[in-house]
């Protein structure tokens, strides 16, 4: 492999790896304050995705508007999600919170599929960002479009925004205190139901951007196009180190660059006798149980890092 | 109530529950016998889902990964040689299986097809099992929530490395032909009572009441001298036993196995059966498996052709939305399912909260003492949360 | 308990409901995957079943009724449904896309003497399960399993594109996939060829790994067994990561899906010619015949675009068992509901050169799947608003096989 194409696959891993961040950290956010993991996130995903296609299409408005509509109506329905769904089992066994998370994203998927229909649909982007963008390197061509490029920039700023929001406001310092200790912040006056709820409102936001570039990069949505990156992102946040901010997005960029090279390193060494890119998977998945044997706790371990 | 009675009840019960199979099976059209014939599967496999899920308390999401296993065993082994060999010759059979599969059978040892059915299952049970104690070993090391996404890591390796190996799997392309014994409600009902019996004196003994133990507060459970690695992972090599034989049976009812048929999709039909029934509920897995069966099939009527403002529609996906929803409704306003952690009993016809319901009045008082008596139970940081706060 | 008693009335009452067979009108069960992982293509077909019940919805002065039912997806719930629709009285099933749906109800539909169609269904097995039975199979397809089309395309790639550096896109799990690729490779390699497989996953909208691979290994061409959904955006990531050389794949690529999930502009090269080829059985011999033309002219007019393939396919699926019905004669109507289903098989049996909108269909002398026809290679070009031309085949630019 040339140190072209080497970097190559690093700047597509990077930005794949922006994308599973986005959502690594709504997954990490919610499980440091309530210690669920929201299944459904995948599909809070897929939603932002769709309004973005809609808002879109209906109203022709840019992109960057349909973007930040979409990230307000899918901010509402996670809202709505922990509202009718989390909130009343907060005090229930641990399966049964799991259990629900599991039925809700399959609710989502189907009422998907019924109400935007099966079929995969063309996702279009202003041309602008699709110019692509090239340049030389030691001989070698390295290409990209402004997608790639604006992936990264955007879920950077975003991430900043984020750590903002829990560094320097009073809520930030709430989501902080209630992910130490929930017991404890309620009895210092905290409204510990409202601090969950502006959880899900920026997780589900970050997961609609997230959604409506991966929709952007990836050209098409489809109803349960949530599934598979929120396996991955899931795994990006244990990796990581589920609960800790820094973790999420240290996990996402991590699986995001793994699963990139790891391709393409199988197939370098693959054959007209075999293939070996079918192991791709299970490596993945081999991998996070590796990492979980040997850091229980993920990259950045609990207690070592601020939870939020 | 006498154990002696409850004993002559129980057989009443089985003697009754038999002669309705009977009347069934000879009675009813093939449609009812297939669903019947299913919801036995259904049963074994939800209540041994159950025993890590509810009796254990630990989320296993590899369930289908298991039954995959089991029915791969009954394929190769029972599938008879004609059946292979045009799966193998095809006209695009590609000739990926070795030719080696094609003689593996269990006719050296007997030709009676139950008797090799009977062995096929427990075989199947029995490299489920292993593959389970394979998965447990690392993942137990784990505590709590990881354990769910470890637990699906392995179901889907299972799968996806068995589909590698087309040598013996004939890839994505599987095998038909496969016995149909489990079509007999006898194969699947006797199995499910089996399981049940088994799940159940499990349940009762000091192995179950370790794994409850377990369930409610780890720490607690391993100060008190229980061992928590050995009991967690004896409990999910027995669940993937069953598994094991679910997937057996599944396979036989089906005639067909690819591995595409047991995705996660498969699991989560389970997990909506003990969730529906009762997480930690041997009566509320086997509730739960005959909803899971029957309930589609009785709402297929909400997705026939309607007529909306003059237009002839037919809307599909309702099923899905609405089995869903029963689950996310069960799981909020039941939270350990409909029958919780009780089972069925005989002293049920005699109790108060039995006769409060046919004679129409309220069994409040009880639900709340139960809530309360829960609530004890729970940790401390599980504990109902106040009403207000500032 | 009141309820539960309710409930098993309600059952009941529901599966007692048969209808009868000779008064009413014709039932044809149509089993499809309506929900689920599969949905993408049980909906279409579905649709384009109940376009062909529009177009002809009488056989033998009867009328003809499609029974829709959803197989969301799964073995089990495809097995129940065709049980039930059995024992409700159709003479026959036309439905599922694919073959994890498709070869347990083969199975049931075997033993209970009904014939089974499916309509894209890859897997030889599905036509196979009645193998032995001395009833002879009700088991039978209307699309190909055509070992050809993967030596087909082999050849066309090797010696037409002048391809020795191939990346093959495979579908992992998907049954039309694997054997696509399986002869597309074993003949290229043959060749001379080399060949790098990829797997993608049904439902994967991100191919950044794999196009990472492509760009490592610098292929002549790339070969794609996969369907639309996966095809039309692999088209599109790998022109965003640069590749612009020739795209070649199967029939199943051969749609309007894919050059939409693409693009246009990454089906076609900077001159304005297509780049993207595809093997198709379907239309080769027949295309602009009578019946491919009204077929087309009746679509374009009810749904103002060209049929898919999958949609094609499930047109002919429909009317193959119509026409089979209705070559049977008035005697159909005076029979038992055993009996018509048998005659139907029969019928179907005795078809030799249906003429189909994808071509001729013939199920004499075989096991259930039609057979093969001259293939076409088609090159996907395009009209000015971005349809495939001619009715959404492209351009014929070479044959093959007979």
């Amino acid at each position: 492999m040339t140190l072209a194409q080497f970097l190559q696959q690093t700047i597509n891993g990077l930005s794949l790896g922006s994308l599973y961040a986005l959502l690594a950290i709504g997954y990490s956010m919610v499980y440091g304050i309530l210690r669920l993991i929201n299944f459904a996130h995948g599909e809070i995903f897929m939603l932002g995705a769709f309004f973005a296609f809609y808002t879109f299409t209906f109203t022709g408005l840019p992109w960057w508007v349909a973007m930040l509509v979409s990230m307000v109506l899918t901010a509402g329905a996670g809202l709505l999600l922990e509202r009718l769904a989390y909130r009343p089992l907060r005090d229930s066994p641990r399966t049964t919170v799991l259990i629900t998370a599991i039925a809700i994203s399959f609710l989502l998927q189907n009422a998907g599929q019924m109400i935007f229909g099966a079929q995969p649909k063309p996702f279009a982007p202003p041309s602008l960002l699709l110019k692509p963008l090239q340049f030389e390197l030691a001989g070698n061509r390295i290409f990209l479009r402004w997608t790639g490029v604006l992936v990264p920039i955007i879920t950077l700023a975003l991430l900043y925004l984020l750590t903002l929001l829990v560094q320097r406001t009073r809520i930030g310092k709430a989501m902080r205190a209630v992910a130490q200790d929930t017991e404890v912040a309620r009895m210092m006056g905290i409204n510990v139901n409202f601090v969950v709820a502006i959880t899900f409102v920026v997780g589900s936001a970050l997961a609609a951007a997230g959604g409506v570039m991966w929709g952007m990069t990836f050209r098409n949505i489809q109803p349960l196009m949530g599934i598979f990156p929120g396996i991955k992102a899931f795994i990006a946040a244990v990796v990581g180190g589920i609960g800790s901010l820094p973790g999420a997005m240290l996990g996402g960029y991590l699986l995001g660059l793994a699963e990139v090279w790891l391709v393409a390193l199988l197939s370098l060494f693959q054959s007209n006798a075999f293939t070996l890119t079918t192991y791709r998977d299970v490596l993945v998945f081999a991998i996070l149980i590796l990492i979980l044997l040997f850091r229980p706790h993920g990259i950045i371990g609990e207690g070592t890092a601020e939870k939020v | 109530m006498r154990s002696s009675i409850q004993f002559l009840l129980t057989l009443l019960a089985v003697v009754a529950l038999a002669l309705l199979l009977r009347y069934i099976e000879q009675e009813t059209g093939q449609f009812i016998v297939r669903l019947v014939a299913l919801a036995g599967i259904w049963i074994v496999a939800s209540a041994s889902l159950n025993l890590v899920n509810g009796t254990l308390g630990i989320l296993s999401l590899g369930h289908s990964g298991f039954m995959l296993l089991g029915g791969y065993v009954v394929t190769i082994l029972m599938t008879p040689h004609v059946a292979k060999l045009r799966v193998i010759q095809a006209p695009i059979g590609l000739g990926l299986v070795s030719p080696w599969v094609l003689d593996v059978n269990l006719n050296w040892l007997t030709t009676n097809q139950h008797l090799q059915f009977i062995i096929c299952l427990a075989l199947g049970g029995v490299v489920a099992a292993a593959v389970g104690f394979l998965v447990g070993a690392p993942a137990f090391r784990l505590r709590g929530d990881y354990l769910a996404i470890v637990t699906f890591a392995f179901g889907e390796i299972i799968r996806i490395v068995l589909e590698a190996l087309s040598r013996i799997s004939n890839g994505p392309l599987g095998y038909s032909g496969i016995p149909t014994l489990a079509k007999g409600l006898w194969w699947t009902w006797g199995t499910a009572g089996i399981t049940i019996f088994v799940i159940a004196q499990l349940c009762k003994s000091s192995f179950g009441r370790a794994l409850k133990a377990i369930r409610e507060d780890e720490t607690a459970a391993e100060s008190m001298g229980i061992n928590l690695f050995r009991h967690k992972i004896l409990a999910l090599v027995i669940s993937a036993f069953f598994a094991g034989v679910a997937g057996g049976l599944y396979a036989s009812w089906l005639a067909a196995i690819t591995p595409g048929t047991y995705t996660f999709s498969l699991t989560f039909l389970f997990l909506v059966a003990i969730g529906f029934g009762g997480l930690g509920s041997i009566t509320g897995a086997v509730l739960g498996a005959l909803v899971i069966t029957f309930l589609p099939e009785l709402l297929r009527s909400l997705e026939g052709q309607q007529v909306i403002f003059g237009q002839t529609v037919q809307i599909f996906g309702l099923r899905q939305v609405i089995l869903s929803l029963i689950l996310v409704l069960t799981m909020i306003f039941y939270r350990r399912g409909l029958m919780g952690y009780s089972e069925f009993h005989w002293e049920w016809f005699t109790s108060r909260q039995f006769k409060a319901l046919f004679l129409g009045r309220r069994a409040q008082v009880l639900r709340s003492e139960e809530l309360a008596q829960d609530a004890w139970l729970r940790r401390s940081e599980q504990a109902p949360e106040p009403k207000q706060e500032a | 308990m009141n309820r539960l008693i309710l409930a098993v009335a309600a059952l009941g009452l529901v599966l007692g409901s048969v209808s009868l067979s000779q008064g009413g009108p014709i039932l044809i069960g149509a089993p499809f995957e309506l929900t689920g992982d599969q949905a993408a293509f049980g909906t279409i077909e579905l649709d384009a079943v109940r376009f062909a019940n529009e177009l002809r919805p009488t056989v033998l002065g009867r009328s003809v009724e499609i029974v829709a039912v959803d197989t969301a997806s799964s073995a089990s719930e495809s097995s129940n449904v065709t049980q039930r629709l059995i024992d409700q009285g159709v003479v026959a099933l036309v439905g599922w896309c694919c073959s994890r749906g498709a070869i347990p109800a083969a199975e049931v539909a075997q033993a209970a003497g009904v014939v089974s169609i499916s309509v894209t269904s890859t897997n030889p097995q599905t036509t196979l399960v009645g193998e032995g039975d001395p009833r002879g199979s009700f088991s039978f397809r209307v699309d190909f399993i055509d070992p050809q089309q993967g030596g087909a395309g082999a050849d066309f790639v090797f010696n037409t594109l002048g391809g020795r550096r191939v990346l093959v896109v495979r579908q992992i799990g998907d049954a039309y996939s694997f054997g696509l690729t399986e002869f597309f490779t074993n003949r290229f390699i043959q060749l001379g060829g080399e060949v790098n497989i990829q797997d993608v996953n049904e439902g994967q909208t991100d191919f950044s790994a794999q196009v990472a691979a492509l760009q490592a290994f610098n292929p002549d061409v790339v070969y794609s067994s996969a369907f639309p959904p996966q095809s039309g955006p692999f088209i599109r990531q790998a022109r965003d990561g640069g590749y612009t050389g020739p795209f070649a794949g199967g029939d199943a690529i051969l749609s309007q899906q894919t050059v939409d999930l693409a693009g246009a502009d990454a089906i076609l090269t900077a001159e304005g010619t297509a780049n993207v080829f595809a093997t198709s059985p379907v239309g080769a011999a027949d295309v602009g015949s009578p019946e491919a033309q009204a077929f087309l002219q009746a679509w374009q007019a009810r749904f103002g675009d060209n049929p898919d393939p999958f949609e094609t396919l499930g047109f002919d699926a429909y009317n193959v068992v119509i026409q089979a019905i209705e070559n049977i004669g008035p005697a159909f109507n005076e029979r038992s509901l055993a009996e018509q289903r048998v005659a139907i098989r029969d019928a179907l049996l005795a078809t030799e050169n249906f003429p189909g909108a994808s071509g001729s269909i013939t199920f004499v002398d075989t096991d259930g799947t039609p057979r093969n026809r001259v293939l076409g290679v088609f090159r996907m070009d395009l009209d000015a608003e971005g349809k495939l031309v001619s009715g959404g085949l492209g351009t014929l630019v070479a044959t093959a096989g007979g």
